[in-house]
């Protein structure tokens, strides 16, 4: 009798595992589409970086060098104490670990990677500014991060041989800092204006203004050489193509098949970086205790005022205005910039590349881990404000682990020199 | 239920514009209007900023000279619009206009609305495009 019951069991056990192992089956052979599909997503279909026509120096090495030097140099701050590197480590590529930054005071939201950010025509989780030089600028300044000053700075740079002489050599001389009289320390142009920086001159807080922006294209040609790295995803995608065996799972595979099929991860999550760098609301809670952030909808304002944009004054091109027939028009991002409802609560989709060492995931930290991430999205809750774009899933747990597999093939660690990975020597 | 409304409507109208090259631009006819329009990006990718040329004429061929033009677009099955905010402007040749900001997020199904006032008339024309 208990034999019986014994091989009943053995019986129904082997019939769950057939079904569970037939519907996780791997969709090989993938179709057409499916395979152009695949091949869009692969890291060898990432073309070069443009250039950057706002940033003469985007792809200079000594330019490079001097960002480098500067995002782990904490003189660059109120404290002495902080640096870019400090929320952006290169071991957590180049996050912090932690749910929302911390440094002088508290950060509003989680700290994004950098790697790979040289594509996105936005920067930030609500896209709040226009290019990775002008970006560069805002954390040096607020009152929360680094905590310093645009004249701060430039002192610095003026008073220290190495800096200068690089700078000179990239920009041309810097004003006369020396001069106390017209510089003066103390003089404050962020967050606000202090009596000091307004009772200088015009002339003198334009060129003061200059040097801080290209202190920030400085640290933008350093980021620009922070890219991804191969994975065993782009690995697949390469044996698919060329016809060679794969070396890749059946759940990875399968979980590969959802993400561009059932799940519709790809709606937002393409091209190779995993991102269109477009904005989109999919209905995260807020962080505990505050409102709900309003994302993409509160940055239009402040890029279209921002003095530091492609069309502000320190973002005069040297260069040629683009070819007519070149789709490339300058600053055609912040001029057609789009707006509307939809951007309530939306924020700009992140890479999937390389989750593995940043988490917590979500722009204020919401997702503890992948898990958490997924089971979101197969909920695909009402939206606090705005509308959820995504809709509901309703996966089996055993596919949600299956798409855990396959974003867990993104991982690699990124294409850049050990030099740049870590602090510069000496 | 919905999509499978829209993925019939489409299978009749969206193939009128499968693939656009540079001799074979996009065709749109309507009541008063035709709309000949041509991205300038080649292979029509995503995730890519880029212009199209419009030539707006009347049915007989006439260019048209609108008096408002206005474009937009988006996805119906995703309740979105254009990641941008494109705008049309006149290139000085009768009828010819150039559609400044145009770019597509996603792979999928599009409609390209150009809202056109001229003759003492309105009419939207829609062009159905698949990504
Ligand atoms: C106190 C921690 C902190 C410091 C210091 C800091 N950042 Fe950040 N960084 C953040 C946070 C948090 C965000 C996201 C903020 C947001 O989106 O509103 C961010 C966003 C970014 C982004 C945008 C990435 C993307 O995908 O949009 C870049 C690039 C960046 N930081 C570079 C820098 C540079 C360069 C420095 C030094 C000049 C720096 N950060 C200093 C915390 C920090
Ligand atoms: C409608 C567009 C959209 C779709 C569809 C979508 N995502 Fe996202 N994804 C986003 C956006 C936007 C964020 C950032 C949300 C936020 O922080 O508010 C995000 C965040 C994430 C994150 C967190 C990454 C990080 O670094 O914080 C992961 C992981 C992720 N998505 C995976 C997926 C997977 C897997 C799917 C398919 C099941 C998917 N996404 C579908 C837009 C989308
Ligand atoms: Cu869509």
């Amino acid at each position: 009798m208990t034999r019986l019951r014994l091989a009943a069991a053995i019986l129904i056990l082997a019939l769950v595992s057939l079904v569970i192992a037939y519907v996780q089956r791997p969709p090989d052979p993938w179709t057409e589409d499916e395979l152009n599909l695949i091949q869009s997503l692969a890291l060898y279909t990432l073309p070069p970086l443009g250039g950057d026509p706002t940033n003469p120096v985007a792809d200079s090495t000594q330019a490079a060098i001097l960002g480098h030097t500067i995002f782990f140099d904490t003189r660059f701050s109120a404290t002495a104490g902080v640096a870019c590197s400090t929320c952006h480590q290169p071991a957590l590529n180049f996050t912090d670990g932690r749910v929302v930054s911390l440094a002088i005071g508290q950060a509003k939201r989680n700290a994004p990677s950098i790697i790979g950010t040289a594509y996105s025509p936005w920067l930030y989780w609500d896209g709040r500014k226009d290019s990775l030089w002008s970006q560069a600028l805002a954390p040096l300044e607020d009152p929360d991060e680094h905590g310093g000053d645009r004249l701060q700075f430039a002192h610095i740079v003026y008073a220290d041989p190495d800096y200068r002489k690089t700078y000179e050599m990239l920009f041309g001389p810097m004003p006369n800092l020396a001069n106390r009289q017209r510089f003066p320390i103390g003089a404050r142009a962020a967050p606000q204006p202090n009596s000091l920086w307004l009772a200088m001159d015009e002339a003198d807080r334009v060129a003061v203004n200059a040097v801080f922006a290209n202190l920030g294209r400085a640290i933008a040609a350093y980021e620009r050489l922070l890219l991804p790295g191969f994975s065993r995803f782009d690995q697949y995608a390469l044996a698919l193509r060329e016809g060679y065996d794969p070396n890749y799972t059946r759940l990875e595979k399968r979980g590969l098949d959802l993400f561009i099929n059932q799940a519709n991860c790809t709606q937002c999550h393409n091209g190779p970086l995993f991102t269109n760098n477009a904005f989109h609301n999919t209905g995260l809670l807020s962080r505990p205790g505050h409102l709900p952030d309003t994302g993409r909808i509160g940055a239009i304002d402040s890029l279209q005022s921002d003095p530091f944009n492609c069309l502000g004054q320190y973002a005069a091109d040297t260069r040629q205005q683009a070819d007519p027939v070149n789709p490339q028009q300058r600053c055609a991002e912040l001029i057609f910039m789009g707006t509307g409802k939809t951007l309530v609560g939306a924020f700009r989709t992140p890479s999937l590349r390389n989750l593995a060492k940043t988490q917590p995931y979500g722009h204020a930290g919401q997702f503890e881990n992948l898990k958490s991430v997924l089971q979101h999205y197969n909920n695909a809750p009402d939206a606090m404000i705005g509308h959820n774009e995504a809709k509901p899933l309703n996966l089996w747990p055993w596919e949600l682990n299956a798409l855990e597999a396959f974003l867990l093939s993104l991982q690699a660690p990124p294409e850049v020199a050990p030099r740049w990975m870590n602090p510069p020597a000496g | 239920m919905t999509a499978a409304v829209y993925l019939l409507v489409c299978a009749t109208l969206c193939q009128a514009n499968a693939q656009a090259r540079e001799d074979h631009p996009y065709q749109v006819t309507g009541t008063y209007f035709v709309a000949s329009l041509q991205p300038a990006l080649q292979p029509l990718v995503i995730n890519q900023i880029h212009r199209w040329r419009l030539q707006l004429t009347r049915l007989d061929g006439s260019p048209v000279v609108a008096d408002r033009l206005q474009v937009n677009g988006g996805m119906p099955a995703h309740d979105h619009g254009l990641p941008t905010g494109p705008v049309a402007q006149f290139t000085g040749e009768p009828g010819r206009y150039t559609l400044y900001g145009m770019k597509f997020h996603m792979q999928g199904d599009w409609q390209i609305y150009l809202h056109i006032e001229a003759d003492d008339r309105s009419e939207v024309l829609t062009l159905n495009l698949r990504l």
